[in-house]
Parts: C-alpha cells; structure tokens; sequence
C-alpha cells in the first residue's frame, strides 16, 4: 500500500522511532515483501541523508536513523531467506568493512553497512578496533570485491596505511577495491593510505561501490 | 642551483630563511614568529590565513582556492601551512592568526598551608680548611644526628668552591638526606610550581618557608606551532620524527628562560630554588619528559607512565639549584593527569564529603564526580572549539576577542577584551551566541540557522552553521561526560551539592548560557561555582606541603577512571545531547 510506504518513510525522516518500528512489524505480519520495505527504508535514508546535507540534520539525526534501520533490518532480513521457493536475491558483491585498529568510532560504519545491504551488496562488518590479520583472514576467506576501512581518529589514518600495506602484503591488494572513510578523510590521506577512493558519507560509500560491481536494476 | 629565499613577517618585521619546499609556517616555526595552527598544518582548518604582500604569492593550491574567494585568492590570501614561497615574500598575519599576547589568567594569590616543604635547611658553620664531601658530612653529623647521608653529584663537582666562596658559613638544603645545594646563610629558599597546560603555562614562584606567591608569570605554550589542541601534537610527533625532541626542548628552555626571567626581577638567585612541581595533562608531562606519546592516540590510550615522578632538575634543562629535583605530579589514567591530580587538591577533593562534579573545560575536559569520598574522573574530547579553536572568526583570548554576548530586544550587544573593536570570538563568547540566538530564536534546537546565512555578530565578526556544529560537539561531549559519571554513580543531576568550574576558561563562561546551550545541567546557580585555577592552586600546595604532595598521590592512585572512547553510554548520551535543550521560549520561536 502506497499509503503504509509514505507514513513508514515519514516516520523514520521524523525520527519517530517507535511508530516507526511498530508499523514495519505491522506490515510484514500482514505479508508485505520484506525486500520492498527494505527500499522504503533506503528512501527514507536517502532523504535523512539530504537533510543532513542541508544542515537541518545532524549526528543525533544520522545516529537514531541508523538505529531504526538497524532495527527493521533485524525483522525483515530473516523473512527474507524464508521467502519459500524464491532464491534469495543475489548479491551484487561482497564488502568486508572494519573500523581500523586503535579506533572505537562505529556510527558511521554501522550506517554505511546499513546502506550497503540495503543496496544488495553483502556486507562483512568486522566491527571496530579491528587488527589487521582480522581484516586478511576476513579478505581470505569471503573473497570481497571491496574493503572499506573505517576511522575517525588522526592516528586512525596511519592504522588504516599499515592495514592496506599488510593487505599487499599478503598478495590480495590487486584482488580488492579499498575504500576509506571517517570524520576527516580527504584527498590527500587517501593517498597517504594508499586506499583507491575516499568517502564522506554513506551516500559515497554507496555509488563508490555501484561504480566498481554495478548496480541492481532500479525498480 | 636554488637561491635561499628571504620571508619578511609583518606586522613585527621578522625576516625568516625559508629552504627549498618549505611552507610559510615552517618558516614561522623557525623564526620564532607566532602563527596560530589550530589542526598543526594538516591543511584542515583555516587558523593560519595571512596575506602575501605585493603580488608575492606562490600560485594557489586547489584547497586554497576552494577555500577563500577569487577576490582573495587574487590579492594574496593563503593558508600558512600549505603556501610555499616561490620568492622572496613580505607575509602579513593578521591579527586573528597572531597567537601571541593571549589573556592568561595566572592567580598569584597565596594559599593558605603549613609550609611543610620536602626540602629542609641546615645552617653550618666551618673552621676553615679543605674541605671534601667525607670531611664535610663527617662535619655535620655531630649537629644533625645523621640526618645528611650524602651528597648529589652535582654538588661534589663544585664542593670546595662552593665552600670556599661562602668563607665556610653556609646553608645546606637537603632532600631526604641528599644535599641538593649549597647557599648563603642568610638566603631564603624558593621553589617553582609550574601548571603545564596544553595552551598556557602558568608558573609560580613560591618562598618555601613563608609559602608567600613572590611572583607569577604566564605565557603560551612554545608548543602550540605543532598543533592547537593535543591530538593535532600527538600526530606531528607521528609524521615528523624530530617533533617529539624539538617540543620537549622549546617546553624545557621557554619554562627555564621564565624562571629565570622571575629571577632577575625579583633579585633571586637561581641556585635558591631547590625544588620544583610539575603538573600537566598526560601528553603535557609526556612531552616535558621527553617521553612517547603514540600509545595516547589511539585506543586503549595508554600513557608511558602514570605514577608520580621525581627527576633532576639539570635532567630536563632547568638551570636552577644544582643537584634539585622536579616532582611531576602523577597522572590518574589515559588523559587525566597530573593537572587534573592538582585540580583535586587545590579543590581538597580528600577532605569532600558532599557531593560533587568539578570540571576544568578545555580541549580535552577533565570531569570528576566526588561523591561519598570516592572520586572517578572521565576525559572528554571537547575539542578545541570552545578555546575559539577551529572557528572560522574564532580566536584566543585576546584583545579585540569577542568575550561576551547578549542579545536584547534583537540587538546584539558585545564586549570584547580590551573593550576595542571585535577581530574575533573567543571561548566564552562562543557559549554566548549559541545560547543568545537559540534563545532568540535564530537557531533551531538542532542547532541549525534559520535563515540559512552566517549568524552576523559585529564588524565583519560572524559565525557559521559548520562553527554552530563544532560547538554542538563540544558541548555534547561535556554533558555527556558528566552525566556518565552520574549515571555510573547512579545519581541524577539534582542530587549534585556542588559543580565546580575550575579553570581559567572556565571562569569566564556565562553560567546561564552554559546552561541554555546544554552543557551544563539545569541545575540552580547557587550550586554553581567558578573558582579560577585550582589546578595552579594544587600545584603551589603539592610544592610547599610534603604532606600534602603525598594527599596527591593518594588522590591519584585511589582515583577511579572510566574510558569514555567507544562506550556505548557515552555515545548515547552525547547524541543526546548534541541538540540543545527545551526551553520555555520554545513557542515563541515557532
């Protein structure tokens, strides 16, 4: 129901939490596609995002979101692979995401998963303070197309060169894509880091990743 | 081959060589000339813009011309960490980049105490003759009963002169039994506190044995060049290997050179300051000693050391009695150090039996919750902002800075330091225009601006949505500081007796504005109280009292410590607290 789309959206955009919760459990009782509410959710977040931008919103703003989507997500993903006979949709790509070791930052990493999920790419969040051999063994072992290092400290910056040297190291860099993000990544740390790309926000995460395994076909 | 270039630095006149590939605030750097560097030259804040006279600008870098306008650009604007002269160049810095001549408050008041210092004198008297170290100890053990076991090395080396010239009628100063000096029979002896901040130093010279103030002094830290607040410190001793030694050096001489200075002034001989007490925030006595700061960085933040420490004081460059001691104060744990250990003395947090929260704000605000004598302490990451750190007309305090703000009727009213035109805001200014235009409806209480343009102030001072932010950060960090170590204690805010400013920043903060912007809980004001630097006043207690020194380093050790980085309440509650809080007014806006 197009109806039940626009308050779901509008509640998350107006940090109503729990309407917000109340309402998507509501509909997927009633049996509506737990995928379709997902991208309602990214809607939503879309328009978080661009409010954000605008100044209206801030961290508290992105943070509740990503608490209501994180919490969606945790009703709908499992109807998802219940789905009976219907394959589970394929991923577009796997990402193995880490806030780097020595930083404890996960807000903006926990959006950016959220983000990437919703997007259909399979996301391995590593969580934070991630030593370096997790982020090998975790490249080892799920074979991602990319790697986003996560961090907001200064020294942050060098835990995420030493994790890249280690990733060429072990012969995986020209297998991998490495993003980085955080509070204050530009140009010249990306460098710095010997990462391919930088981002400011979930948003970038989002189409760096788009431009590197391609998109699903918009509906 | 490339010439040596020649940068002239006006408004002083200072003439600086600048190598190959140099930027202009390594030219500064080396030349002594004072340019403010809040993120220390990453290129990520704009503390450092100046002007290169008569067309001298190298060509813009892409930053540069993202940053300021074409119109600027054109006339020679540049950040001072990211230019790099082409020729030689006469650079202005305009007054807001200036760092130099900041208002430091240094109380010389005196403190009451028993002077009970750990330093203790022996009058002696000689008949003459050579004199070594066996013959002189062996001299004074009728007199003084063994109390003298040796002699400091540094006293061996200049024994007999030493005697000789004071025609053997002399004072013996010792330190649990090691002599430390030798003077005049008719001299006073001093120490020297010294309050270590990331910002200020404040040093006092105190006549031991009447604990009378003789005389304070404060200035900037020499360290500042490196980087405004700590983390900016921390990563430059990361990214350039000689910055840990070249801080550590200009902190050791610029404290020598002001005790010395202190010295001639008062007519006192270097060689009667016998001893010494250090008190600065971890990284503060990490770099006063020399020591690494990497592991303060990152998480877990662990410090080199944290227990008290006493160290010569020829060890770390200070020329004053030959064979004395500094005392470092302890440090309780990750950030909080030994100036936040004086802070609990000064405010004799051992004797408190109500209930408590004193802060001292800054980059980095130290909090402790006193509360049935037990005392936990949290480090927040306030950031620089409310120093006027990273704001775009921010600045210190110093003249011209905006100190206070008041909107009435719609009219803004300002004072600023020194009472001339404003050049820009400094910290206490900052709490007064979030709290005067939330109030006066100009910012939602998401603290965005309404009218989507930079909140005008006076005479071109103005304040942007991105400043609005930072503030926002800094101030939801505090509270969210204090109301973790409520929360851990399992209070609430109006159970609390006290809550004590301390600081110099502190003390001139409006208390009601602190209150309307959220950093401080709506608590009532007469359980409020801005005492100054009681850091300062812990420092001078810990140098004139053993007894008392000892009290600091119980304080320390017994001191509990919650690690705020990456814990779930903490962030729950500074995003809480990110937004300001619901005022009555609220309607009206609307």
């Amino acid at each position: 129901m197009s109806t039940e789309r626009k308050t779901l959206i509008n509640y998350i955009v107006e940090m109503a939490e729990d309407e917000a919760n109340a309402l998507a459990r509501k509909m997927l009782d009633n049996g509506y596609d737990p995928l379709e509410l997902l991208s309602h959710c990214r809607e939503a977040m879309d328009i978080v995002g661009s409010r954000y931008e605008q100044g209206e919103y801030f961290l508290p703003e992105l943070m509740m979101a990503g608490e209501m989507l994180n919490d969606i997500s945790g009703i709908a993903k499992p109807l998802i692979q219940h789905a009976g006979g219907e394959e589970k949709k394929k991923s577009l790509g796997t990402i193995v995401l880490g806030t780097v070791y020595g930083d404890l930052h996960d807000i903006g990493k926990n959006i950016v998963t959220f983000m990437l999920e919703i997007n259909g790419y399979e996301v391995i969040d590593l969580g934070i303070d991630v030593p370096i051999a997790e982020f090998i063994s975790a490249i080892e072992e799920h074979e991602p197309q990319v790697v986003a290092l996560s961090g907001f400290l200064t020294l942050a910056f060098d835990s995420m060169k030493e994790t890249v040297e280690a990733i060429t190291a072990a012969g995986l860099r020209n297998k991998v894509k490495i993003m980085i993000g955080g509070g204050q990544v530009d140009e010249a740390i990306m460098f710095h880091t010997g990462a391919d790309a930088f981002g400011l926000n979930a948003l970038t995460a989002v189409s760096l990743c788009k431009g590197w395994m391609g998109e699903e076909a918009t509906t | 081959m490339t010439r040596m270039l020649y940068i002239t630095f006006e408004p002083d006149n200072i003439k600086g060589q600048c190598y190959p590939n140099d930027t202009l605030l390594d030219v500064a750097r080396r030349s002594g000339v004072s340019i403010a560097s809040s993120c220390g030259g990453r290129g990520i804040c704009k503390s450092c813009i100046v002007y290169f006279k008569d067309g001298g600008a190298p060509p813009a870098i892409k930053e540069d011309i993202d940053f300021f306008s074409q119109k600027k650009i054109t006339k020679g604007w540049r950040r001072a960490c990211c230019s790099r002269p082409i020729k030689d160049a006469v650079i202005h810095i305009p007054q807001r980049t200036r760092v130099a001549n900041a208002r430091i408050s240094i109380d010389g008041a005196d403190i009451w105490t028993c002077p009970d210092p750990v330093v203790k004198t022996y009058p002696i008297l000689l008949d003459g003759g050579e004199i070594n170290s066996d013959s002189l100890l062996a001299a004074v053990k009728s007199s003084y009963n063994g109390d003298l076991k040796h002699i400091s090395s540094e006293i061996l080396r200049a024994l007999p002169d030493l005697i000789k010239d004071n025609w053997y009628k002399f004072l013996l100063v010792s330190r649990f039994g090691e002599v430390i000096s030798i003077l005049p029979s008719t001299s006073k002896i001093y120490g020297v506190a010294i309050d270590l901040g990331t910002t200020n130093i404040g040093v006092y010279l105190v006549d031991l044995r009447s604990g009378a103030t003789i005389s304070a002094e404060g200035v900037e830290n020499p360290q500042i060049p490196y980087g405004g607040d700590l983390i900016a410190r921390i990563t430059e001793t990361k990214r350039n290997a000689d910055a840990l030694q070249e801080m550590t050096q200009l902190t050791q001489r610029k404290i020598n050179d002001i005790i010395i200075g202190l010295c001639e002034k008062h007519a006192i001989d270097p060689l009667s300051i016998v001893d010494i007490v250090v008190a600065g925030n971890t990284a503060m006595h990490h770099i006063f000693l020399g020591l690494s700061v990497e592991g303060l960085g990152l998480s877990p933040f662990e410090p080199c050391m944290e227990g008290p420490l006493d160290i010569k004081a020829s060890n770390v460059g200070l020329t004053i009695a030959m064979g004395a001691y500094v005392h470092m104060l302890p440090n309780i744990a990750g950030f909080v150090g030994g100036d936040h250990t004086a802070m609990l003395l000064g405010l004799r947090a051992d004797k408190e039996e109500r209930t408590v929260i004193s802060l001292d704000i800054g980059t980095n605000t130290e909090i402790s919750l006193i509360h049935r004598g037990e005392i936990t302490s949290v480090s927040c990451p306030s950031g620089p902002a409310l120093e006027g750190g990273n704001i775009e007309c921010g600045m210190r305090a110093a003249k011209g800075a905006i100190e206070k703000l008041e909107i009435t009727m719609g009219e803004v009213i300002i004072k600023t330091i020194g009472e001339g035109p404003p050049v820009g805001i400094c910290g206490s200014g900052v709490i007064d225009v979030l709290a005067q235009f939330y109030l006066s409806g100009e910012l939602t209480q998401k603290g965005q601006i309404r009218s989507d343009r930079n909140l005008v102030i006076e005479g071109g001072v103005y304040f942007t949505q991105h400043d609005v932010r930072a503030v926002q950060l800094a101030k939801g960090a505090i509270r969210a500081g204090i109301e973790v170590l409520l929360m851990a204690a399992g209070l609430q805010a109006d159970s609390l007796d006290k809550l004590i400013i301390a600081g110099a920043f502190g003390a001139y903060i409006n208390v009601e504005n602190a209150i309307a912007i959220g950093m401080l809980p709506d608590i009532p004001l007469h359980k409020i109280e801005q005492v100054g630097n009681a850091a300062g006043a812990g420092v001078k207690l810990a140098l004139l009292s053993y007894t008392l020194r000892k009290q600091a380093h119980n304080l320390a050790r017994d001191s509990q410590y919650i690690e705020l980085a990456g814990t779930k309440d903490f962030m729950k509650s500074f995003m809480n607290n990110i937004n300001f809080p619901q005022v009555n007014l609220e309607e009206k806006q609307l």
